[in-house]
């Protein structure tokens, strides 16, 4: 280590430096909130509305305007707040598929919560590789049916956030994304052949991409409804 | 630190009360405002106090101990105080959580959870305000028939049918590929 003392590389240093930051330095370093045009979030919504005593089920953290907005629209709003630990979850290595299965049941419960109508993950499902991505997806397959709509932000750029995003919606229903942090880690890019491949009980409905790179998806379910019109 | 707690409760008392997002001060209250909560001041289970079983009451009640069981207050209203540690399904008038919980909520007017509250479980109640910094984990959901009069609630269902035809057509396009 007596290099980075002599003055060498004061790059190397800096980058070390980085490394070695806590991460409430890096908290500190977030910019204010944005909100973002999500056509296809939207007309989720519109569904929602429309459909009435939906149950939505949300994978990212609790956040009060959500809470407010979906109450507004007479939804049962399950609130899993599981992305972070299945990001933890996806970067141990000791863990093999095998245990996935167990894991994402004391996460997510989902037999007792019942069929969803829309399924809200943000932007978490990026940073899943593929047996865990796939893995969730198997999970949530009883809770799916042809009346299930299921929303994601896939990330098309090479580089994307370090960690998942906030999201959270305004009273209008737009989406804002909170804690925006300016490190990067490489993003899968997943296309859109794999998505089918990872998830064989939705087919995409619609896609679009926004501004920030994200590939906005929306996906319904297969097989026979649950609600009953 | 009860102050402010008592001071919730307070806000429970209050007739026609609005979403209360900041603390206020004894100073800046009414002094007839005080004096009402004085006389109506809420029973309290302090820190030291731990619970098993089942606690049921007609009396304003604030929990700072431990409570395992259950908890039914239904005429009244619960505080549970940051030092609180409940494990029981509650139901109550109105409940605030500004500790911890894990047991299944019915609020019969109102559940607040407070940014130092920490929820797993679900939660109904006609209205439910979440603070920001708040962790829950569970369901919510709020019952319309409790929040709104009967006549709102024919309208929204006839403007609903207005909004069904042009959200399904909406989702119909979104189908065909239609961005």
């Amino acid at each position: 280590m007596g290099w980075l003392d002599t003055g060498r590389p004061g790059q190397l240093r800096q980058i070390c430096t980085e490394l070695l930051r806590p991460r409430k330095d890096i908290a500190a370093q977030k910019s204010d909130e944005q909100t973002i045009n999500s056509p296809l979030f939207k007309s989720l919504i519109d569904y929602v509305r429309a459909a009435g005593r939906c149950s939505v089920l949300d994978l990212g953290p609790a956040f009060g305007t959500n809470v407010t907005f979906f109450g507004e629209l007479h939804c049962k709003l399950q609130i899993a707040d599981c992305a972070t630990s299945l990001v933890d979850l996806n970067a141990r290595e000791e863990i093999g598929p095998e245990v996935y299965g167990v894991e994402l049941q004391r996460l997510l419960p989902v037999e007792e919560m019942g069929p969803f109508d829309a399924i809200l993950t943000w932007d978490l499902l990026n940073y899943l590789d593929k047996p865990l991505y796939a893995a969730l997806m198997t999970h949530l397959s009883p809770c799916v049916s042809g009346d299930t709509w299921l929303h994601a932000y896939i990330s098309s750029r090479r580089e994307m956030s370090a960690s998942p995003q906030h999201y959270r919606l305004d009273l209008e229903g737009r989406v804002v994304i909170t804690d925006i942090g300016i490190a990067t880690q490489p993003s899968p890019c997943y296309p859109q052949q794999t998505l089918r491949t990872l998830m064989p009980r939705f087919g995409v409905s619609r896609a679009t991409l926004l501004q920030n790179g994200m590939q906005e998806y929306l996906f319904k379910g297969q097989g026979r409804g649950h609600r009953q019109r | 630190m009860f102050d402010q707690v008592k001071q919730n409760m307070g806000k429970w008392n209050r007739q026609g009360e609005e979403e209360e997002t900041t603390s206020t001060t004894d100073a800046a209250r009414p002094t007839t405002s005080r004096m009402n909560n004085q006389s109506q001041a809420p029973a309290m289970i302090g820190p030291s106090i731990r619970i098993k079983g089942d606690l049921t009451g007609e009396e304003n009640l604030i929990i700072e101990g431990q409570v395992e069981g259950t908890i039914h207050l239904d005429k009244n209203d619960l505080t549970i105080g940051s030092n609180g540690r409940i494990k029981a399904n509650i139901q109550a008038k109105g409940i605030i959580v500004e500790g911890q919980v894990e047991g299944d909520i019915i609020g019969k007017e109102k559940v607040i959870i407070r940014r130092t509250g920490n929820m797993r479980g679900n939660i109904v109640a006609p209205r439910v305000t979440l603070e920001d910094g708040a962790m829950f984990k569970g369901s919510i959901e709020m019952e319309p028939e409790a929040r709104r009069g009967s006549e709102t609630e024919s309208t929204r269902a006839t403007s609903n049918k207005d909004v069904s035809s042009s959200a399904a057509t909406s989702i119909a396009a979104a189908s065909s590929g239609k961005v």
